[in-house]
């Protein structure tokens, strides 16, 4: 694994989309090898799955019921788990190794929501961090980039076991209003909401250049708000330019993230992360905007399965970039803005 | 009551549920072959007169004047079953389909003036309550939150039924065509769907032999009943065949989608017309108490559940309830009487 590990980050260094394929096809093989339960399902398809277009979906509901890892488990692999309270047992997916993790999650995050701006500013976050949540994947996402991008004085957290700190919230707000720098807000949809449910007071106007990262859906669980009342809200109560509002997608089964810069821009996904819509009576691909399942061959991915079908449905166009259109129906709610609900969120 | 016009599925109130059942996600085949059944029961030589001798000696006034039913989002003839043993027993019926079934309650009203449609979102409190408070009895068929939220409700003064969430299975030993052919059939009828559909078969044959002997009885069935899941319903079949690839062998039909698995221990399918065969390690269907609603059993099968609730039948009438069908192990109309007071 060392080899191919080391040329995965030498990919995330130096992305030659060009070598995506021969690396894909590399991994697919060596998790069919290494990872028992995705072995069996490769070997009961009719033809053998050579090349990662062929590799057999992994469902993310199968993370709920088995441990897709190369690695029996040893003491300091990292448990990210989903917080799928409506759907029962939560998805798990065991980490011996966040290497990949680390190197990847940085050059997209700056790109996107941080426009290609290093310098340090004021963090503002309703995302949990990952001490108080180890086993949120996005909480051990936003808390690493904390270390390299947010100025440590000046930035905060407003999301706790005991619920939304509102009140700390808006003064985070008043501060970084008063201050003129402009700040980062990173939040999920049904965090936000609760915030803008529980605060009717004067709206806010933000300095000019913050931006926001919103994340996860409403999950079926909240009062839910469609993006064009959301985008007033953002502009009008928090005075965000849409522009600089990015969203996240990423989960607990995926070691990537797509971004979609922009107030509903479509979702760009890094080199290492092929996103494919299939429809989910065959699982072939669908045509450039024809709806169906979000699936995923994301490279990092390594020491578990790199194939992964979603219950997101969504639209690709021509150019590979996605659209989210929602969640398969019947399919259990679960993401990461159930936490917010866990805690006291209730709408 | 009046079923004749709904049993006629060319015209009128018949043709329109034949209709609203298709809607539901059902070929026509499998909405005619699962409405016919329900309607052999209704129509079978002295069916209504054995139920009926549940009242014997049970004072007129306790019969309820009016029955509220909440349906579930499951089969059509669940409801209708509820519905029409209310009005067997001379109750005005207040009909609560489940959200988006709302057309079943119309169907009935015009077939029998005896049912009202009740028709309000699941969420009005208020309309349940006005609803509630005018029903002698309710009848839920749900999960078991809704049931004990309805349940909490009531009034000492009010019957309460509720009809919660079970599962079926068959056991095959020394199965004969006949049997598979049955088993083929009871997995088929309603696409897999509902509380009577078997989702697992324990067998104490060879279970590749009995999986590969099922799926040539699939086959042969299925040419009449077409089935085009939903993409909610391929996707929850696709779940769970990668679990069964996982943990075991699969082999599908056109249509279907065995599971073989090497563990007696109970596997619940999402419908859709997946089985698990597993095997029988001496009464494994035991485990699941009165979670188990019915046992569909080959000729040979000496199987025999311990729980006294759960209904033991021939293979090929699993989906074919007789009408007097204890449902969950307990009389049909007695539960709606008016409470005693005490």
């Amino acid at each position: 694994v060392g080899e191919l590990k080391e040329d995965l980050l030498a990919f995330v260094r130096k992305p030659d989309p060009s070598r995506f394929g021969t690396l894909a096809d590399r991994v697919l093989a060596w998790q069919t090898k290494r990872v028992p339960d995705y072995g069996r399902l490769v070997a009961s398809q009719a033809a053998p799955a050579g090349r990662w277009q062929d590799a057999p979906l992994v469902p993310t509901e199968l993370f709920r019921h088995r441990d897709l890892t190369a690695r029996a488990p040893e003491p300091g692999d990292r448990i990210f788990e989903t917080s799928g309270s409506t759907a029962g047992t939560p998805g798990r997916r065991r980490v011996p190794d966040l290497t990949l993790y680390d190197a990847a999650m940085d050059g997209p995050f700056v790109d996107a929501v941080l426009g290609g701006d290093r310098t340090r500013r004021p963090w503002l976050s309703l995302i949990p961090t990952a001490e108080v949540l180890p086993t949120s994947s996005l909480s051990y996402m936003v808390s690493s980039l904390a270390e390299r991008h947010a100025d440590p004085g000046a930035s905060s957290g407003h999301l706790h076991p005991s619920g939304l700190d509102v009140a700390g919230a808006l003064e985070a707000l008043d501060t970084l209003q008063d201050q003129g720098r402009p700040g980062l807000l990173l939040t999920t949809s049904f965090a936000l909401v609760g915030l803008l449910d529980a605060w009717q007071g004067a709206p806010r106007s933000l300095p000019e250049g913050t931006a926001m990262m919103l994340t996860g859906g409403f999950k079926g669980r909240s009062r839910e708000v469609d993006a064009r009342e959301l985008r007033t809200l953002v502009i009008h109560r928090l005075g965000l330019d849409p522009a600089l509002v990015t969203s996240e997608y990423g989960m607990t089964e995926w070691t990537s993230q797509a971004y979609g810069r922009g107030w509903s821009a479509p979702l760009q996904p890094p080199p290492w992360l092929a996103l494919r819509v299939v429809d989910p009576h065959g699982l072939t691909p669908c045509a450039p905007g024809e709806r169906g399942l979000v699936a995923a061959f994301d490279l990092l991915n390594l020491h578990n399965v790199s194939a992964v079908l979603t219950t997101d449905i969504g639209t690709m166009d021509e150019a590979g970039h996605l659209r989210l259109r929602g969640r398969l129906a019947q399919a259990g709610a679960r993401g990461c803005g159930l936490t917010a609900i866990d805690w006291g969120l209730q709408p | 009551m009046s079923l004749f016009a709904l049993t006629d599925l060319e015209r009128g109130p018949g043709r329109r549920l034949l209709s609203i059942t298709q809607a539901m996600g059902f070929s026509e085949a499998v909405a005619r072959a699962g409405l016919k059944a329900e309607f052999d029961a209704w129509m079978a030589p002295g069916a209504t007169d054995r139920v009926l001798e549940e009242l014997e000696g049970v004072p007129s006034s306790r019969r309820p004047d009016t029955v509220l039913v909440l349906g579930a989002a499951t089969l059509p003839v669940s409801t209708l079953r509820a519905a029409l043993m209310a009005r067997l027993l001379g109750a005005r019926v207040l009909l609560k389909p489940a959200t988006g079934q709302e057309g079943l309650a119309s169907i009935l009203a015009e077939a029998d003036a005896g049912v009202v449609p009740t028709c309000f979102r699941s969420s009005d409190a208020a309309a349940l309550g006005g609803a509630m408070g005018q029903a002698d009895a309710v009848v839920v068929l749900g999960g078991d939150d809704t049931l004990g939220a309805i349940r909490a409700r009531l009034s000492p003064h009010q019957a309460f039924v509720g009809y919660g969430h079970r599962v079926s299975a068959a056991h095959l030993a020394e199965p004969s065509q006949a049997d598979l052919e049955g088993l083929a059939a009871d997995l088929l009828a309603w696409d897999g769907r509902g509380c009577l559909s078997p989702q697992v078969v324990w067998t104490d044959g060879d279970l590749e032999e009995t999986g590969t002997a099922l799926v040539g009885a699939l086959t042969r069935a299925e040419v009449e009943l077409p089935f085009e899941p939903s993409p909610g319903m391929a996707h929850a079949r696709y779940v769970a065949r990668c679990l069964g690839a996982i943990g075991g062998q699969v082999i599908e039909s056109e249509t279907a989608v065995v599971v073989i698995g090497d563990s007696p221990a109970f596997v619940p399918s999402p419908g859709g017309r997946l089985i698990h065969v597993l095997p029988d390690d001496g009464a494994p269907w035991d485990a699941l108490g009165e979670g188990l609603s019915s046992l569909g059993c080959s000729e040979a099968s000496r199987a025999l559940p311990a729980h006294g609730s759960v209904r033991r039948c021939a293979l090929g009438s699993l989906q074919r309830p007789p009408l007097d069908w204890p449902h969950d192990g307990r009389p049909n109309l007695l539960p709606m009487l008016r409470p005693v007071a005490s």
